[in-house]
């Protein structure tokens, strides 16, 4: 799989904070995009690689706050690492709770940053790769028919080929084959393994 | 006044003869010797003189001496004393009479003044205790302005200093190289400076704005103290997402005005008004300040916002102390404004912005320059 490199994404209203990150994460040799405004930060296509944010709390419009709960609802979550010129314990607590990586008051250090920043891509990495492992099992799933479906319901359920041939009406060997079909199909070596992908599915569903 | 004084002075004398009369008619009837019916009338007498005026007084020792004569001193019935002791008698009672009247009646003036000085003292004190809470207001009203801006200031100082922070651990990042690029050095340690100054400028602003009050005679120019303020309040403005407009007059003359005071009436006015549009879900948010002449001598400011403005009903309590429409507000930044701007003998005033919000404005003579007009 292709992948661009790594970028980190600024947003900031203030000059001088907003060019002094940049520069700073430049000079560790990271891509860096700055925005103004969460807006304009919103009109740009996410590159396809690993990102993280990071996003001023006191921002005019939309808070920080806010624009991360409006982030989680998309279907690329940002791993967010929040900075704020006052960060009292339950703006921190809150921001926490909805995933924030790390939350910095002004002024911080910037290896404080760099880390939360290596950090926060290290994070993005493992879920874009989760994201796609999950992807690529729902499209595989998506090929199974009906009653392949069925099949790999009982078979999980522990069901021998002959009961799910008595349930359905029709013979072992037809189970058989549809089976052998689904394990094909889903790149499953083992029960145990159909078991496993399942509930990878489960899991996606459920987010 | 005087017909009921007079009135008053006739009741008494009459009630005085009539006490008078009883005595000599009561003591004559029960044949009483001199003594008795001298000792009641020096008793009536003295209580009138405590509720009466000397002239009462006077009239009715009079003519209870001619009673006491008539009717008890031999020989009875007239005007003539044959008994040296009874005439001893009627002159001690005249004597004491005469005494004792003008003692109480020196007395009561006394007391009279002494009412009236009180009641003045009471006044003034009231007074000055009035005068001292509208201070104290003052200063509490500057405080909690001062305290809405210390967060917007120290957000101020605290970004550039971020700024700092990072670009210089960012040229040290590109000095610890293994050949050292001097470029970017040199580049960030220009925005260092830059910042360093962004909150060097911060810093003179709240020490101009803190600064101790300068005599009131100096001549102030409002379109510098407009901007002051504005600079002031840009990050509210800002994060508000407010457009501030400024429509400074360029040929505006000087006013003699207190700086301080002045900024504390333009924050309040500029402060009520992002308030105002706080509230604003749509529209424009637009704050206009505005200065100009008008005809009749006098330099003016005019703030206005596009909020929900006033209810014209509301006009004249606008700007009552503690009349407030806001949940957290204590009714004070309107009144103090208004008694700051009468204070420069200039006039504030509300009207409703068209199309949409209100318009506070406030007048300041311009004074007429001394010699100019000696020489008129």
């Amino acid at each position: 799989m292709s992948e661009e490199p790594p970028t980190v994404h600024v947003i900031d209203d203030d000059p001088s904070v907003r060019d002094a990150i940049v520069g700073m994460v430049n000079s560790v040799g990271l891509r860096v995009r700055a925005f103004e405004s969460t807006q304009a930060f919103l009109h740009e296509r996410l590159p396809d690689g690993p990102n993280c944010l990071v996003l001023d709390v006191r921002l005019p419009g939309l808070s920080g706050l806010d624009f991360q709960n409006e982030l989680k609802k998309t279907d690329t979550p940002v791993p967010i690492i929040f900075i704020t010129g006052f960060g009292d314990v339950p703006m921190t607590v809150r921001a926490m709770k909805a995933g924030a990586v790390e939350f910095l008051t002004k002024p911080f250090r910037d290896q404080d940053l760099l880390d939360a920043i290596a950090h926060a891509l290290d994070q993005d990495r493992v879920a874009r790769h989760e994201r796609a492992e999950l992807s690529t099992l729902r499209q595989r799933f998506d090929s199974l028919t009906e009653r392949e479906r069925q099949v790999m319901t009982f078979v999980l359920a522990g069901k021998l080929n002959r009961e799910i041939a008595a349930q359905f009406g029709t013979s072992e060997i037809t189970v058989k084959v549809q089976r052998s079909r689904v394990m094909r199909k889903l790149q499953a070596e083992s029960v145990i393994d159909l078991a496993h992908i399942a509930a990878k599915l489960d899991s996606g569903a459920s987010k | 006044m005087q017909s009921t004084a007079f009135r008053r002075i006739a009741v008494q004398t009459s009630a005085g003869l009539l006490a008078i009369a009883i005595v000599t008619a009561g003591c004559y009837r029960i044949r009483l010797g001199l003594a008795a019916p001298l000792c009641l009338d020096l008793c009536a007498i003295v209580i009138l003189s405590l509720r009466g005026s000397f002239l009462t007084s006077a009239l009715v020792s009079v003519v209870a001496v001619g009673c006491l004569d008539y009717y008890f001193a031999e020989p009875l019935f007239t005007p003539l004393i044959l008994d040296p002791l009874d005439s001893f008698a009627l002159a001690l009672f005249l004597v004491t009479s005469a005494v004792v009247t003008t003692l109480v009646s020196r007395l009561r003036s006394r007391a009279e003044q002494l009412t009236l000085r009180d009641r003045e003292l009471q006044e003034r004190m009231a007074e000055i205790k009035r005068g001292q809470d509208q201070l104290n207001l003052a200063r509490v009203n500057r405080i909690m302005l001062m305290g809405e801006m210390t967060a917007s200031i120290a957000h101020e100082v605290n970004q550039p200093l971020t700024g700092i922070m990072a670009n210089a651990g960012t040229a040290a990042r590109y000095l610890s190289r293994d050949v050292p690029d001097l470029e970017e050095v040199r580049r960030y340690l220009g925005l260092i400076v830059r910042d360093g100054r962004r909150a060097a400028d911060v810093i003179s602003r709240i020490r101009a704005l803190a600064k101790k009050a300068p005599p009131r005679s100096l001549q102030l120019d409002l379109n510098e103290t407009i901007l002051d303020v504005a600079k002031l309040i840009e990050r509210e403005v800002h994060v508000k997402q407010v457009a501030l407009r400024t429509e400074l007059a360029s040929d505006l003359p000087s006013v003699p005005a207190d700086r301080v005071q002045l900024q504390q009436v333009l924050l309040n006015l500029i402060v009520n008004a992002l308030e105002a549009m706080n509230e604003l879900d749509s529209g424009p948010r637009e704050l206009a300040v505005a200065s100009g002449r008008t005809e009749f001598n006098e330099v003016f400011v005019e703030v206005r916002d596009c909020g929900p403005g006033f209810d014209p009903g509301d006009l004249d309590r606008l700007f009552n102390s503690f009349y407030t429409t806001k949940s957290d507000g204590m009714g004070m930044g309107l009144s103090i404004s208004r008694s700051i701007v009468e204070a420069h003998g200039g006039r504030l005033t509300a009207a409703p912005n068209v199309p949409r919000g209100a318009a506070f404005r406030f007048t300041l003579p311009v004074e007429i320059d001394e010699r100019t007009a000696s020489s008129r």
